[in-house]
């Protein structure tokens, strides 16, 4: 029996690594503190393995063959793959994966009503690759990326990753070995990348998204419609990445690291942590 | 592209875009879009704001914001300037 032993969930944007300058400074240190008081928790769990749960930016995954949820499959993953075509922060490396945990995971929901995708070869973009920069920088946990459909509608509702974060944690518990497993959620709050409301951030909805993520109300944020969510940017759908952790760890409290609304980053910056 | 349309009212202006963000010379291939374009089956309206290229009018046509933004960039625009001009294209 593997044990489900820490939550992390953080905004992803890229301005940490290549666009501090952007943000207000006070705010930027709050986000890179957050940063490390994550990283220092991550160490300190002491994994054998990580999911990390993001969007992606329409990188890889196209709408000629969109999944929903998708696992990678394989014992390493490459990226950022931004990095490829420019001086994005972070160079482009090598990740260490679980080939036999992704196996397992997707096995098990193709038998339970969970019908992941899979990736064997994918090179993942900003949304996974900044988190890990910063949160684990030497690889010592193997991390198997779990992909949401965040950015082409129609999208997975919040229901729907809610209980399949609910279906993750089972799973864990049911895998054999004995080990300890984290679970990463990355993106959010409130942001709009490419549409007209770029640059526009709602405070308001983010801090209720948080009260409710840190006091446990997991069922609140899954209740949350497509409309509602949408409303607050076109980008802010990546809260699905939480609200899948917060089904993963039903009921449970978190502690609220920091939220700060980076006007020059256009993005409302969370970081919440469940030990 | 190649095929048939398929007849969804995005794929082919979204097909470009993210067609043209993977190739190494992007930059120089946006420089000649006409060229690029030729390629792709496109109505007269989704062609036309390609090449403008008409940053709002794109959204209106179901283009991917992520894919907008990514076409904006490959001109090389300065991010910062983003919302202006699709506040300008409206």
């Amino acid at each position: 029996m593997a044990q489900l032993c820490l939550g992390i969930a953080t905004s992803h944007l890229a301005h940490i690594v290549n666009a501090r300058e952007l943000g207000e400074p006070a705010q930027v240190v709050a986000f890179d503190a957050g940063y490390n008081r994550l990283a220092r928790a991550l160490a300190d769990a002491g994994p054998d393995v990580a999911l990390i749960i993001s969007a992606e930016h329409v990188n890889k995954f196209f709408i000629d063959n969109m999944p929903a949820f998708c696992i990678g499959m394989f014992d390493a993953f490459s990226g950022p793959v931004e990095a490829k075509t420019r001086n994005f922060g972070i160079p482009y490396h090598q990740v260490r994966s679980d080939y036999a945990f992704a196996r397992y995971l997707v096995e098990s929901g193709l038998d339970e009503g969970v019908d992941w995708a899979v990736s064997e070869n994918w090179e993942l973009d900003h949304g996974f690759m900044v988190p890990l920069s910063r949160l684990d920088p030497d690889g010592n946990c193997r991390m198997v990326p779990v992909f949401i459909n965040c950015a082409a509608p129609p999208l997975p509702s919040p229901r729907r990753c809610y209980a399949v974060g609910r279906w993750l944690a089972k799973a864990i518990e049911r895998w054999d070995g004995g080990r300890r497993v984290a679970i990463i959620a990355t993106g959010g709050l409130s942001h709009s990348v490419g549409s007209a409301q770029q640059g526009y951030i709602d405070p308001e909805f983010d801090r209720r998204f948080l009260d409710h993520f840190c006091a446990g109300r997991g069922e609140m944020l899954a209740a949350l419609s497509d409309q509602e969510i949408a409303a607050t940017g076109a980008s802010s759908g990546e809260i699905r990445s939480w609200i899948m952790l917060a089904g993963a760890f039903a009921g449970r409290t978190a502690e609220r690291v920091m939220y700060e609304p980076i006007k020059g980053f256009d993005t409302g910056c969370a970081q919440a942590l469940i030990v | 592209m190649s095929g048939l349309s398929t007849g969804s009212p995005r794929y082919a202006i979204n097909r470009v875009i993210f067609d043209l963000s993977r190739q190494p010379n992007a930059r120089a291939l946006v420089a000649d879009k006409e060229s690029f374009l030729a390629g792709y089956e496109l109505r007269p309206e989704e062609r036309q704001a390609l090449l403008g290229p008409e940053w709002s009018r794109l959204l209106e046509l179901g283009v991917l914001p992520n894919l907008v933004y990514r076409y904006y960039m490959l001109h090389g625009l300065a991010p910062e300037t983003f919302p202006a001009a699709i506040a300008a294209s409206h």
